[in-house]
């Protein structure tokens, strides 16, 4: 194979704005305009292939995992799903770390760029880091709760109390004389508001049951957990669970 | 949203740091790298951070060392990383720049603008390896104590830390 001329090929392809550096022996790092968010370079090495002669390895060599690992970690079943998921529908493969893809020299040019637009979707898997994604948590549950459960008449923001106006609900379903109150409870304020609200809402001898939705239970400090475990009827350990169960106790609680 | 100064982050950078979290003995392989991380807090308690020990399996020359600052809400944020030569970086995402050790330190301008915190980077003459660069990190946070979990820390021709897989 005539490597140098795959090269030569590349820059001119790329009118001339990239460079080559060797990195080690047979290994050539590829220097072009694409950046991460850091202003780093992508990593981006190119070498005859190991596996298949005559053609053409693209690879990382573990660098767009590596760089990922400072923030965001693939540690669960689900989050290797998902990278691979990346990998495989963008044709590229991954051994130990290593993204890789084995071409004809040919598709050289096509090639890195296929490479480069893979890496960076990998790299923005740290969107999906709990404190950026948990933000959704209230949107998801009002979208759960408007949609879902629909025939319970649901009214967001209610204050049951109107001299209170600092004791509001997320939601009310309406179903009988007991309202259901729905509090979404992604940190510890709303947890504590949550219990507050409940207590007064018993002080006051209103008719209602209260259900709560955790972003994450365990999260939460132990005392809260106590606190919100003795005002509220009902609690949810997260949305997933809400969302494959409300319907189930919600017929039950309004048979 | 929470606007920084620079002095604000500076002193986060250089405020000193207690290890909560020990790293581990040996870094662990992981997806072709080498990793480490510890916990610390500022030694009056009022912050915390992670930090991240990182060295490509393949190039050694490719590390990379982080503080980040775990704010009371939102994300954390970079404030600083020490990196080998893995690469070109540039400050503004139009032009290149060197391609030699680097450090990457937060900037206000970057973080109240919605960029990467860590996005300026200047070359730097400190330290040459993996092993100078952690030293580097450590004295430049203000960590105190690493030596008790890094006992190699200042034999600086041996290698540090230990590596398994």
């Amino acid at each position: 194979m005539n490597y140098d001329y795959y090269l030569g090929l590349l820059k001119e392809q790329f009118n001339n704005r990239i460079s080559f550096r060797e990195k080690r022996p047979g290994i050539i790092q590829l220097i072009a305009p694409f950046y991460h968010e850091d202003g780093d370079m992508l990593d981006i090495f190119i070498q005859e292939s190991p596996e298949e002669k005559g053609k053409i390895r693209i690879c990382d060599y573990g660098m767009s995992l590596m760089r990922l690992s400072y923030s965001y970690n693939i540690d669960t079943p689900n989050k290797t799903r998902i990278f691979q998921k990346i990998i495989t529908e963008n044709g590229l493969n991954e051994h130990n770390g290593n993204i890789y893809l084995d071409i004809d020299p040919s598709l050289l040019y096509v090639s890195v760029l296929q490479f480069a637009q893979t890496i960076a979707k990998v790299s923005s898997m740290r969107q999906f880091k709990r404190e950026v994604v948990q933000s959704l948590f209230y949107e998801l549950l009002d979208d759960f709760i408007t949609k879902q459960l629909i025939i319970y008449n649901p009214t967001p923001s209610v204050q049951p109390l109107p001299e209170r106006d600092d004791l509001e609900v997320d939601y009310a379903l309406n179903v009988g004389n007991r309202p259901i109150y729905i509090f979404g409870i992604k940190d510890v304020p709303k947890a504590r508001l949550a219990a507050i609200c409940c207590l007064e809402f018993q002080k006051a001898r209103i008719p209602f049951r209260s259900i709560a939705i955790h972003e994450d239970f365990d999260s939460l400090p132990k005392k809260d957990r106590s606190r919100l475990t003795s005002a509220v009827d009902k609690q949810f350990i997260s949305l997933e669970d809400f969302q494959e169960n409300a319907q189930h106790y919600l017929e039950r609680e309004t048979a | 949203m929470h606007k920084y100064t620079q002095n604000e982050i500076d002193n986060l950078i250089k405020c000193p740091k207690v290890i909560t979290n020990p790293p581990k003995r040996v870094m662990t392989l992981d997806n072709g790298h080498y990793r480490n991380n510890m916990e610390l807090k500022s030694e009056d308690g009022q912050h915390i951070f992670h930090v991240f020990i990182r060295e490509n399996a393949k190039f050694a020359e490719n590390f990379s060392i982080g503080l980040d600052y775990l704010p009371p809400e939102g994300e954390s944020i970079c404030l600083f990383r020490c990196n080998g030569p893995h690469g070109e970086h540039s400050n503004d995402l139009t032009t290149t720049h060197h391609y030699a050790c680097h450090v990457h330190v937060a900037k206000d301008y970057n973080i109240n603008a919605g960029r990467k915190s860590e996005l300026y980077a200047e070359t730097t003459a400190s330290y040459i390896s993996f092993e100078e660069a952690l030293l580097h990190f450590l004295n430049y946070c203000n960590i105190k104590g690493a030596e008790k979990y890094m006992p190699n820390l200042r034999q600086l021709s041996l290698p540090f830390p230990d590596k398994e897989g």
